[in-house]
């Protein structure tokens, strides 16, 4: 009996010929960067880099671009493959671009193939793209004198300080939520070099435009989340200027009676250093009060501008709504929704000077 | 458990006297050019036959033929007064006389063709110095190791256990080899049932010349199908006695070095004697450093041909451009270069072994960097694999009991096949076929995975942790011993005291 | 008919705590989140909570049902006693089709993991083939190699459960509130949904007589009850903070996709070797199901448990070949639910009350 059993379990280990589908590794091309413009007529382009071993002894690894025309986006990776020796594979995928255009239009329909493909990560990161995302893709194979995949390896340095974190899941997340809106990084090319040019705001998922720049960024972070690093310009007249570096900073909020009458106060409380000065001298306390009451001034007066930029673009990056339902019984989500940008929001900025660094 | 079904009443080793009566049997005695006949000490004496190569001549002379040559001739039952010999044996006995002279007797009788002879035993036993042990050393502590001669090894062994609890009983096994097969254990430590059942076992042997300690557990072992070890050999003494004080089972085979012990579980996969001879938070790493090194050299190129074939999303970013560059160039699918390395490391083991010691180094050196290096440079195998191969197989021999060496280097291919069908998901389906197996599987009745299950926490102290002396106070509950507690006393606590209490 | 299996092929009552999880944990608590959330949204946990609490019950239900003496030591005696032959064996019937319909369940939905996620294109059959081969292999074995088998389940499979440190980076805890915000009918009617994911516990009723000083097991098999529903609330508190809950009611298999965001230095993508690594955990449940089938059916018919339990097998592979899309696999599942509940809510406490009025009858009568 013994021996029949281990007979058809052999067999029937061996009729699996007919199973399961390989990808080994050097049979593939893994695609990493992929960017989707708007190819008007409902078309969209798709233009993906992937990464080809190179003969030899060294680990070196050529890059490719290839780019289709089609509805959708599997359809375009389809058309990729007419023409790329090995079928292209998505598992490895690090980021999606999205050009401007297609981002105003909504990108509910382009991401949700990637929420429903197993085969894709929840670490995938998407950006908006000023202009045409396959610029930025074309570049992305020229820029290999430092490893990684650039414009990964841009956005996850950036998110340490004037990006906030965001990644399919937070998209997502924000898209599903209805008291928030997604919020991505807006890219560029200039020169020969990408850059980050700073926050797109969405409504839901269309692009509404507008962004918050690059050096507002840090402003935009302090407002959303806790973290730990990053630092600011102060602007305190001309040609008088000063950075701060975070520290640490924290952030608050407080909603009250959000069904009938809501208020939002949002508390940020800061720990900083400073590392540069002109002007002020540091040697006695006093000054560096001054310099804590001038910043919180400045700073704060910048956030408030924010926030009814916010307001008035009918936008909740933050997720005030979110917060507001999880404090009340029986949230009224209409009701928040109608008097969003009337709601007085109120940024309450406390700054903590804690070291100078090593000199006086 | 029985070889062959064979008539019950013979007992173990139970042999046909072949000849049908004394005159054959001297006859075939005869037909040996190394069986002297002689008349001593004149034409009238006494008839004196034995096997040159089997008897001391030495004794010989000094004892018997000395005593003889100043006497008148007499009646052999006197005689057997005169000689200064122990257990002389005056008998007609077919039997008695085969296998009596053949064990090194001199058979003397009183005139030609007499039936009665009187055997007095001569042995000349040509045995090997006490040497050092071979598979099991260890940096410190003892270098004895068994020898051929069961009577040296029974010595070695009670020498450690001066008690006369340590019993051994003796059987003979083989029909033609008649071997002498002594089964040693403590009684009142040891389980009787584990006695009962392996003087049973070893009662049904039937097989014609057991030459090695190894034929014998094959025979008697609970599963004879399982490429896990149920009896575990040993070479040393000191290895014995301490387990025999455990309340197991020991098994010594004349002309065998090894001893066998059991039961067993599969923790002695990974526990070596060393382990008791270190402090135990050393002897606790080094047991979780083989686990480690057994699950590496198990696992490591079933989970690369499994990764690189089906799952490269697995693999972290950076990792990436090493393992594709590496695998660009080479044009075989993942599992066919495992296989042919595996199959390279095996062919370079198997004639490690064989190669006179002389040859041995040069040719290790040159199949294993040169032909490495080539390889790989011909763009043949990647060297990702070369290396992990290597590793593997490096680590396969920090298991101290070389037949679990063996199983492992073989349970990697049924992992190789599995990974290359199903992936990851291949591997995990054979590790649970295999765990069906180790589940089902007893070591002399009692279940190969304790302490795992059944789960028995108190034999954890000694299983891949390894608790002080001092902790281990009863012996280990899968043996069922008749008498658990190994200490009597507790040690006294010394009362230290601290600085800070001053 | 007296059950007495020898003391030799009995386990030891520390056992039945690893009994219980091992069989009441298999498939469900990759996906179980989104179902319960659809109804009770964040106040998902609490029915959990509750329904872990009321097995309980129904737990102690059982251990009164089986301590009445040696005439009532497992179901089938238990039907016997109160029903006589040949109603007891009619029910000892459904009993067994509802053993099979677990088991069935458990494999389909474990190999439509596998299919969704890891393998598209694999052909399911045979992978059934072979699974049922190494389900054959463990229940030969007999009981005690069964228990084994969940104990090392187990134990492989926990660090899986540490993974859930993942996902609190990331966590929006605030999502838990407002705190019973639901109606108490919403929150009912999501520990119905429940059940499913906790059945397993009355197998005890099947396995009763292989436990030795069986008064002792009782506290270990709450022990275990309790453990798996720490493990369940764990599992859904982490995922009502990780996702929002709008999201989760789109995300089929919520635990699984959070195994995607585990990141260790040298593994990327942890849910392929989650998902290998869970086969240790789905085997057991479907090894004592069809253990508990055939065993009964022996019981109930007198043919040797082997060849009842290849029966069964035959019977699971065609049921699986039948079973082929989404669609069909959901249906069956809510089928199951629906019945594992009424047997679980409806049947157990039913047949206690009609043993305990049975029992009194006959006490006063003697």
């Amino acid at each position: 009996m013994k021996i029949k059993l281990l007979l058809i379990t052999l067999a029937s280990f061996l009729m699996t010929a007919c199973g399961v589908e390989k990808q080994i590794l050097e049979d593939i091309l893994i695609a990493e960067v992929v960017g989707y413009d708007d190819a008007g007529d409902k078309k969209i382009k798709g233009t993906v880099v992937v990464s080809v071993p190179q003969p030899g002894e060294e680990a070196d690894l050529g890059k490719e671009v290839y780019e289709a025309d089609s509805h959708d986006i599997k359809a375009a990776r389809q058309q990729e493959n007419a023409k790329t020796p090995y079928p292209i594979v998505g598992g490895r995928l690090t980021v999606t671009l999205y050009g401007e255009e297609l981002a105003s239009k909504g990108l509910n329909d382009y991401v949700d193939t990637y929420r429903r493909d197993p085969m894709v990560g929840r670490d995938l990161y998407l950006a908006v793209v000023h202009g045409k995302a396959e610029d930025v893709v074309k570049m992305e194979p020229k820029l290999i004198k430092t490893p990684g995949v650039q414009v990964k390896e841009l956005i996850e340095q950036n998110i340490r300080t004037n990006l906030p974190d965001v990644d399919l899941h937070r998209y997502l997340y924000a898209c599903h939520g209805n008291g928030i809106d997604p919020v991505l990084p807006l890219l560029e090319t200039t020169g020969n070099q990408i850059r980050v040019r700073g926050i797109a705001l969405f409504k839901k998922d269309r692009y509404i435009g507008k962004y918050i720049p690059y050096e507002e960024g840090f402003l935009y972070k302090v407002l959303s989340e806790n973290f730990k690093l990053g630092s600011y310009e102060i602007k305190w007249k001309e040609n008088d200027f000063t950075d701060i570096n975070n520290v640490e900073s924290r952030v608050h909020y407080h909603i009250s009676n959000a069904n009938q009458d809501p208020k939002v106060r949002i508390e940020v409380k800061m720990k900083a250093s400073l590392l540069e000065v002109q002007g002020y001298d540091l040697g006695k306390a006093v000054d560096l009060n001054k310099i804590e009451v001038r910043a919180e001034r400045v700073i704060g007066k910048k956030l408030n501008e924010m926030v009814t930029m916010f307001q008035e673009n009918h936008i909740d990056p933050l997720a005030l709504g979110d917060h507001a339902k999880s404090k009340t019984r029986n949230f009224d989500q209409k009701h928040w929704e109608e008097t969003y940008p009337d709601i007085p929001i109120e940024v309450d900025l406390d700054i903590e000077m804690i070291q100078t660094g090593i000199a006086e | 458990m029985r070889l062959f079904k064979g008539k019950r009443e013979m007992d173990s080793g139970s042999f046909q006297v072949t000849s049908k009566d004394f005159q054959e049997l001297l006859k075939k005695f005869k037909a040996s050019d190394d069986f002297l006949t002689f008349q001593f000490p004149n034409d009238d004496g006494y008839i004196i036959s034995y096997f040159n190569s089997l008897v001391s001549v030495q004794q010989l002379h000094e004892q018997v033929l000395a005593v003889m040559s100043n006497q008148p001739k007499k009646v052999l039952k006197q005689l057997k007064g005169d000689i200064p010999m122990e257990d002389m044996k005056l008998t007609a006995d077919l039997k008695d006389i085969q296998r009596l002279v053949l064990a090194g007797s001199i058979m003397i009788q009183y005139k030609q063709d007499d039936e009665m002879c009187l055997l007095i035993p001569c042995v000349h036993s040509v045995k090997r110095q006490i040497s050092t042990p071979e598979s099991e050393y260890t940096v410190v502590g003892s270098k004895e190791a068994f020898v051929e001669s069961l009577d040296s090894n029974l010595n070695l062994v009670r020498n450690r256990l001066p008690t006369p609890e340590l019993q051994s009983k003796e059987f003979r096994v083989g029909s033609i080899s008649q071997t002498r097969i002594a089964v040693l254990y403590i009684d009142g430590v040891v389980n009787q049932q584990n006695i009962n059942t392996v003087i049973q076992r070893i009662e049904d042997i039937e097989y014609d010349t057991i030459v090695d300690i190894s034929f014998v557990s094959q025979m008697i072992t609970d599963n004879r199908n399982s490429m896990f070890p149920q009896l575990i050999d040993t070479e040393r003494p000191d290895h014995l006695a301490s387990v025999l004080s455990e309340g197991k089972i020991g098994i010594m085979l004349d002309g065998s070095p090894h001893a066998l012990v059991g039961p067993n579980t599969i923790i002695s996969f990974f526990s070596s004697f060393e382990d008791y001879f270190q402090i135990w938070n050393l002897g606790t790493s080094f047991r979780l450093i083989r686990l480690f090194a057994v699950l590496f050299s198990v696992l490591s190129s079933p989970l690369y041909v499994a990764v690189l074939t089906y799952h490269y999303q697995v693999i972290p970013t950076d990792l990436l451009p090493i393992l594709i560059s590496s695998r660009g160039v080479i044009p075989f699918p993942p599992i066919l270069e495992a296989i042919v390395l595996e199959g390279t490391i095996e062919l370079l083991r198997e004639a490690a072994v064989r190669l006179p010691a002389k040859v041995g180094s040069t040719i290790g050196i040159v199949g294993g960097i040169v032909i490495g290096t080539a390889a790989v440079e011909a763009g043949f195998v990647s060297n990702v694999l070369l290396m992990l191969v290597a590793l593997a197989a490096l680590a396969s021999f920090t298991v101290p009991i070389y037949q679990i060496s063996n199983t492992i280097r073989l349970i990697r291919f049924p992992f190789l096949i599995a990974a290359q069908l199903y992936g990851l998901f291949g591997i995990a389906l054979c590790s649970a076929f295999i765990l069906s197996h180790l589940l089902k599987l007893t070591s002399l009745g009692s279940p190969y995975l304790d302490p795992l299950y059944p789960l028995r926490i108190h034999d954890f102290k000694d299983s891949l942790i390894r608790l002080p002396f001092s902790k281990q106070k009863k012996r280990p509950q899968f043996l069922r011993t008749e008498n658990p507690l190994r200490i009597r006393k507790e040690a006294e606590k010394r009362n230290i005291r601290n600085d800070i209490d001053e | 008919m007296e059950v007495k299996p020898n003391e030799t092929k009995q386990i030891s009552p520390f056992f039945v705590f690893f009994l219980m999880p091992g069989m009441q944990i298999g498939v469900g608590i990759l996906g179980f989140e989104r179902i319960i959330a659809k109804e009770a949204g964040q106040d998902a946990w609490i029915s959990v909570l509750i329904s872990g609490l009321i097995i309980n019950v129904l737990l102690w239900m059982c251990f009164k049902l089986l301590g009445r003496g040696p005439q009532t030591l497992d179901l089938v005696a238990i039907h016997k006693d109160l029903f006589g032959k040949w109603v007891g064996n009619a029910f000892n019937i459904l009993f067994i089709l509802y053993f099979i319909m677990i088991s069935i369940i458990l494999i389909r939905t474990y190999l439509e993991v596998i299919q969704v996620w890891m393998f598209p294109g694999v052909n399911v059959l045979m992978l059934i083939t072979i699974i049922l081969i190494l389900v054959y292999r463990f229940v030969e074995g007999g009981f005690r190699v069964i228990t084994g088998f969940c104990i090392i389940g187990l134990i492989i499979g926990s660090p899986l459960f540490l993974l859930n440190y993942f996902p609190l980076k990331y966590a929006h805890f605030e999502n838990l509130g407002p705190l019973l915000d639901h109606s108490f009918l919403e929150i009912m009617k999501a520990c119905k949904k429940m059940t499913l994911n906790y059945l397993g516990f009355e197998l005890i009723l099947i396995y009763y007589p292989f436990i030795k000083n069986r008064e002792k097991s009782q506290k270990w098999a709450h022990l275990g009850a309790l453990f798996t529903m720490v493990i369940y609330v764990v599992s859904i508190l982490v995922s009502l903070a990780y996702y929002h809950q709008d999201q989760l009611k789109d995300v089929i298999w919520a635990t699984l996709t959070l195994w995607k965001i585990v990141d260790l230095p040298f593994i990327e993508r942890f849910e392929y070797i989650g998902i290998s690594v869970w086969l240790f955990m789905v085997l057991p449940n479907v090894c004592l199901g069809v253990w508990a089938a055939s065993r009964t059916a022996k019981r109930v018919f007198g043919f040797r448990q082997k060849k009842m339990m290849v029966l069964i097998l035959i019977i699971i592979l065609v049921s699986c070949i039948f079973l082929d899309n989404r669609y069909r696999i959901d249906k069956f599942n809510t089928i199951s639910s629906q019945i594992g509940f009424y047997i679980v809510y409806l049947y157990l406490p039913l047949l206690f009350i009609w043993q305990s009025i049975v029992y009194k009858v006959r006490g006063h009568k003697s």
